[in-house]
């Protein structure tokens, strides 16, 4: 042994969903861990290093899968990775309480001849079951080291390290056992392995593998086989092909079934006859206390309304804890930039580009992490728990009326507190397909920053009716979110929901270790990567509404404050401080300089380019009914939707949003078009805020939408169809609208 | 040798002509005689334990919606669909 050589090993951990592989993962791994995706895929990797005695081990999560076909992604990539990165050795994870499937992933394995080692998870939960596990005999009859582990207590880990580097250094006494498909079978595989073997194609692939997969039909080693195109190999291409259609023809005529078929019965044969020899059963049918909670939890009729109890209260619980968070993280961000604004020179573009380019921006990343990080921790919880495939399967008949199935609805049902959050969850949904669809019509859940719009809007025109125009809203984008759901399922991507079949795994206590781990990963990613475009988005409409820094104003404002300050001065010289005439004056003087000011900010925002972009597209929103004060607030809202009353705010020279949004309201209900008619009626209004519900998602919504589909032109997709479905549903309520006069 | 045992599944309850899963009832225990549906979603319910000859139970009929079925020592949820497409007895 040489102690000043570290060695280096790769490990793969591979496993069924459910199996506790991520608690065994965070045992190896602590929390460092690299979160990403795999090249090319929305599939989330996760890897982390582990120090072991003279070793430096790579750990590789693979993702969850049940089999290695290659009719998902996610066994794809697990398998890819298995053959092409050859990692030392791979760690199985099974489920010990439920082995006989979970071995199923593991006769694969072991058809790939990769270097095993089988760590038996939650042998706990299985003994407490009753079952009976022969250790060493159900290592002998697979040929494979097993150690028992309990992940979510982290135990079992350092034996499972010293047998996987034991089994690394030790090379020779790998026994390489694995399923004997009989006579018949074996006979053909033969046949084709002696075919496959003469040539280089598939020289990376174990050839005893190759054969199986052909025979199963598998597309991907079809396709390897069919891309051969030199002439030499065309002509064993074809012999290749002939012996495989004879080989299934064969299997189908002895069996009775197709060669898939007979695989996998031959393959849960290999692992009942094991389980026969090594696992003593408990007595069947008895009912867990698992089976009673499902008893209420799926229960037909209760379970609806417990599982909508079970979000709301879990949204009650994220919003309120993270309030004060947020608020602290906007005084921490308005303190900051006084602080740091005090050096620069007031009013200077340096000043501006930190305070409120650089500072602002980074707040705005910022305040949504409490949010994420405590819905997050929530889910997590409820995950491990085992609850949430029993919500999916709860709301599974719902969603398929939509193209989608049971696991869309939690990001949805997220979407209404927070776009962002929603669109992260859809990480559970294993199939492209519907992930894409359901990030696709989250934004048009009306999300919690889009009510100070609404607030202002209903308050000014709807009054009584507030309540009837609010939910009517709530409507609307729940239907956008069926139509696009419906129009994206069929020409974009057609295929209809892939059917349910979902694992309800046992319940049990959730792990707080996992959970917090989880949580922390998120808040990462979304930080790394969403952190970044909603920068950019931020600057880009911090620089619109602040360029051309100079301008010529109307008026010279700062002389006008100079002799406002001159006329105070003078006009209070004779009066004591502190008596009524004075206060009196003092209050008219700051009334004065505050209404300077707003109309500064006002001319400001007019002549900046987003101003001359609002004017330029006026002719595109007034089939609308608005104006280009509401084109400019839209354009701005691109940071965060509450910030289209903000801005409404500085146009309308009312001064901050916050004190004045009755002065506000009073502005939006006497504005009028040049001709005189009024601006906003309560059509206008009605319309606007409808444009606000579907037009864009906010930057970091769009961020977000980068970092989970991986993909700019999802991307922009989902950007440009919002804006064009917003305009063309607003068109029609406005024109329909006004056609009846209701304007 | 071990292969040969999954055939004795089928010997304990052939009678009567098989049926899709959407005709049982909870609680009913039946045995899968064949699957007819494309490459694709036969290899799916292959590696979730549902194989021909395996024996299963019937925990919930969602008709129209999802059914519950207990396999193999753990618990599964299958949209009607497939249910429709699974022949049992």
């Amino acid at each position: 042994m040489n102690n000043t050589v570290r060695k280096k090993l790769i490990v793969a951990l591979a496993g069924n969903p459910n199996c506790g592989k991520t608690s065994i993962f965070n045992n190896l791994t602590g929390s460092r861990q690299y979160v990403g995706n795999w090249p090319g895929v929305t599939v989330e990797k996760k890897e982390g290093p582990c120090i072991f005695g003279e070793y430096d081990i790579r750990v590789v999560d693979l993702p969850g899968t049940y089999s290695l076909t290659a009719y998902s992604i996610d066994e794809t990539i697990a398998r890819n990775f298995v053959i092409q990165e050859r990692p030392d050795v791979v760690i199985n994870v099974v489920d010990a309480s439920n082995l006989e499937r979970n071995l199923y992933l593991t006769t694969q394995m072991l058809e790939m001849e990769v270097p095993l080692v089988l760590a038996l998870n939650m042998i706990d939960r299985a003994e407490s079951r009753g079952f009976k596990i022969d250790i060493g005999k159900l290592s002998e009859f697979l040929g494979v080291p097993v150690v028992t582990t309990i992940g979510h207590r982290n135990q079992g880990t350092r034996e499972l390290l010293e047998a996987l580097v034991s089994f690394s250094s030790d090379k020779v006494s790998r026994i390489n056992s694995g399923v004997h498909y009989g006579e018949e079978i074996e006979e053909e595989l033969e046949k084709l392995e002696t075919l496959i073997k003469d040539g280089d194609e598939f020289k990376d692939y174990p050839s005893r593998w190759v054969s199986l997969k052909l025979l199963e039909g598998d597309e991907e080693i079809g396709k390897i086989m069919e891309s051969v195109c030199d002439p030499y190999s065309v002509a064993k291409k074809e012999r290749i092909r002939g012996q495989l259609l004879m080989s299934q023809e064969r299997i189908t005529h002895i069996h009775g079934e197709d060669a898939e078929t007979v695989l996998a019965e031959k393959r849960y044969g290999f692992i009942s006859g094991i389980m026969k020899k090594a696992v003593t059963r408990p007595v069947e049918d008895r009912l867990y206390v698992s089976d009673r909670i499902d008893g209420i939890l799926t229960n037909r009729v209760m379970g609806l309304p417990i599982f909508f109890g079970m979000i709301w209260l879990m949204f009650k619980l994220t919003f309120t804890a993270s309030e004060p968070f947020m608020l602290g993280i906007e005084s921490i961000q308005t303190w900051v930039g006084n602080s740091l604004g005090r050096l620069f020179t007031e009013g200077s573009i340096t000043q501006g580009l930190v305070v409120d380019g650089i500072i602002g921006g980074v707040g705005s990343v910022l305040v949504f992490v409490p949010i994420i990080w405590i819905l997050f921790f929530c889910m997590a919880l409820l995950e491990d728990s085992g609850y949430m495939a029993r919500a999916a399967y709860i709301m599974d008949e719902m969603m398929q009326k939509i193209g989608l199935h049971g696991k869309s609805f939690i990001p949805m049902v997220l979407g209404f507190g927070c776009n962002l959050p929603g669109i992260m969850a859809t990480r559970t949904i294993e199939t492209t397909r519907e992930r894409i669809i359901t990030i696709l019509i989250v934004p048009f859940m009306s999300c919690g920053a889009r009510l100070p719009i609404y607030t202002l809007f209903i308050g000014a025109f709807f009054g009584a009716q507030g309540g009837t125009v609010l939910f009517s809203l709530y409507l609307i984008g729940i239907l956008a979110s069926i139509i696009l759901a419906k129009l994206v399922g069929k020409y974009m991507l057609p295929g209809g929901p892939s059917p349910l079949l979902l694992e309800l795994p046992p319940y049990r206590i959730p792990n707080l270790r996992g959970a917090l781990i989880h949580t922390w990963q998120r808040g990462k990613v979304y930080l790394k990567k969403a952190g970044t475009v909603i920068l950019v988005g931020c600057s880009l409409v911090w620089f619109g509404s602040n360029f051309p820094w100079t301008l010529s104003y109307s008026k010279n404002y700062d002389a006008l404050m100079k002799k406002a300050e001159t006329e105070f001065l003078l006009g209070v010289e004779k009066l004591k401080e502190g008596t009524a005439e004075y206060s009196a004056a003092e209050d008219a003087y700051e009334r004065g300089v505050f209404l300077l000011k707003s109309e500064r900010a006002s001319e400001k925002i007019e002549k900046s380019y987003i101003g001359t972009v609002g004017k330029i597209i006026e002719p595109l929103v007034k089939p609308l009914g608005f104006d280009w004060k509401a084109g400019v607030s839209l354009m701005s809202g691109f940071v965060a939707k509450e910030i289209v009353v903000g801005t409404l705010g500085t146009i309308y020279a009312v001064g901050e949003p916050g004190g004045s949004s009755d002065s506000l309201r009073k502005a939006l209900q006497q504005d009028r078009w040049p001709d005189g008619r009024k601006i906003y009626t309560p059509l206008t209004a009605y319309t606007f805020m409808v444009f606000c519900l579907l037009y864009i998602p906010c930057v970091a919504t769009i961020g977000v939408i980068f970092q989970e589909t991986n993909s700019w032109q999802w991307t922009l997709f989902a950007v440009f169809y919002n804006v064009t479905f917003a305009w063309i549903v607003s068109f029609g309520i406005y024109q329909v609208g006004s056609l009846f006069g209701w304007g | 040798m071990e292969a040969k045992k999954i055939s004795n599944a089928y010997s304990e309850n052939d009678t009567g002509h098989p049926l899709p899963l959407t005709m049982t009832v909870p609680g009913q225990s039946v045995t899968i005689v064949s699957i007819n549906g494309g490459r694709g979603m036969k290899m799916r319910l292959y590696s979730m334990g549902l194989t021909p000859g395996v024996r299963l139970r019937v925990l919930s009929n969602g008709a129209p919606g999802p059914f519950l079925l207990a396999v193999r020592d753990f618990k599964v949820a299958l949209g009607y669909g497939m249910a429709q497409k699974i022949m049992v007895r």
